[in-house]
């Protein structure tokens, strides 16, 4: 047996566990998106996860991209009845949520980059504003772009001119 | 004022998984979440487990997520808490560590990660005569995160904590702040070091969750940045 002088906190939590007398929910993912919408974290909080989700998706558009555009070589035909798909009005709508992503992505990553070199900016008043203001950029170079592109989508996709 | 709680129970002796327990006290206004929790104890259910030590804000055993934010129980409220769970306080344990007991967790996780530091003074120097002395430039270089008593709100209030308990965790890259700064002190290399490695300071995404959280205000995310230009640069500055 081991020497409980030797590492008393091992024994214990051994211990501990061997009686599975506690209730532990496991930690991971699971965890993290069942407690994000219950803890009442502020701006901050929502910046990240705002930053993970639209990071999340757009790796997911690049994993597609990168599998359609190799179609070129493997399968052409293939590769052409991808595009004309592409064409439906729900990857229009798509397109323009992906640039949404992107933009907040990139504009939220300048955001930390530019105040990590700076610590003092690490207030939370500070970057509360600092979220705002890359906040109102993103919606300032966003509703154009989403406006142009929902043009487009409609003119077409959906009325086919 | 007629006070609901709602707080979170668990027996390890006779349930399998938690379950919430409604409670109505009298308080007055100016109570804090903790005579309420008291109340219940003493009143109404004396199985209701919780810890507690000096319950005035110093000792940092009480910390616990009261209406979804990690606080102490002692320095909350009553008419406060009620407003913002309009008319119920839900009381839970820290998230991220086992429940041993109703609101007590089980806290050596949390001071496993906070002796990965090495938190304490190292200094191989014979001890001079008298003490080691520091300018007061020196001293307020380290002044925010030498207020730390502990209490855990920050480290289980962080989404990267909840993802991973290996992940060393604010409190402690606090403590270790506390000493890379210090002028008397020579462990600084080591302590970046263990920083540094795959569960250290790069696991903070910066959600403030922590700064938040903490009852002593002390700006962690700050301190944090600080550790890791330490690491990057090299500087103690």
């Amino acid at each position: 047996m081991a020497d409980p002088k030797k590492n008393p906190q091992k024994e214990r939590q051994g211990v501990w566990r061997a009686r599975g007398d506690f209730w532990a929910p496991s930690a991971g993912l699971g965890l993290v998106l069942r407690e994000i919408p219950r803890y009442r974290g502020r701006v901050h909080q929502w910046a990240w996860v705002a930053n993970r989700i639209a990071g999340l998706g757009t790796l997911l558009f690049l994993t597609i991209h990168i599998l359609d555009t190799s179609l070129v070589y493997f399968a052409p035909d293939l590769y052409n009845h991808t595009l004309s798909l592409y064409r439906h009005p729900l990857f229009g709508i798509g397109e323009i949520i992906l640039v949404g992503m992107v933009l907040w992505h990139g504009l939220n990553g300048l955001r930390i980059a530019a105040s990590d070199f700076r610590p003092h900016l690490w207030a939370p008043h500070h970057q509360a504003r600092m979220i705002l203001g890359t906040f109102a950029i993103f919606l300032a170079l966003y509703i154009p772009a989403a406006v142009i592109m929902g043009n487009i989508v409609l003119q077409k996709s959906i009325l086919g001119r | 004022m007629k006070v609901r709680l709602r707080i979170q129970r668990f027996n390890p002796e006779k349930d399998r998984k938690p379950w919430w327990g409604e409670y109505e006290v009298e308080a007055e206004p100016v109570d804090r979440v903790l005579d309420a929790l008291h109340y219940v104890k003493w009143y109404i259910d004396g199985t209701l487990t919780l810890r507690r030590s000096c319950a005035h804000g110093i000792c940092g055993s009480d910390a616990m997520r009261i209406n979804g934010r990690n606080r102490l129980a002692c320095k909350v409220l009553v008419r406060e808490a009620m407003e913002e769970g309009r008319g119920v306080i839900t009381v839970q344990p820290l998230l991220g560590l086992p429940v041993i007991k109703d609101l007590v967790v089980d806290m050596e996780p949390f001071f496993a990660n906070y002796r990965k530091v090495l938190p304490y003074l190292i200094n191989d120097d014979p001890p001079p005569e008298r003490e080691r002395l520091q300018t007061p430039e020196e001293r307020e270089r380290y002044d925010d995160t030498t207020k730390c008593i502990l209490c855990a709100a920050c480290t289980t209030s962080c989404p990267s904590f909840w993802a991973n308990r290996e992940y060393i965790g604010p409190a402690a890259i606090v403590q270790a702040h506390r000493f890379i700064f210090d002028s008397r002190d020579q462990g600084a290399t080591e302590r970046l070091r263990v920083l540094n490695e795959w569960f250290g300071v790069w696991r903070c995404r910066t959600i403030f969750n922590c700064v938040e959280a903490c009852p002593r205000g002390i700006n962690i995310t700050r301190a944090i940045e600080e550790v890791k230009l330490a690491i990057l640069t090299g500087r103690l500055a």
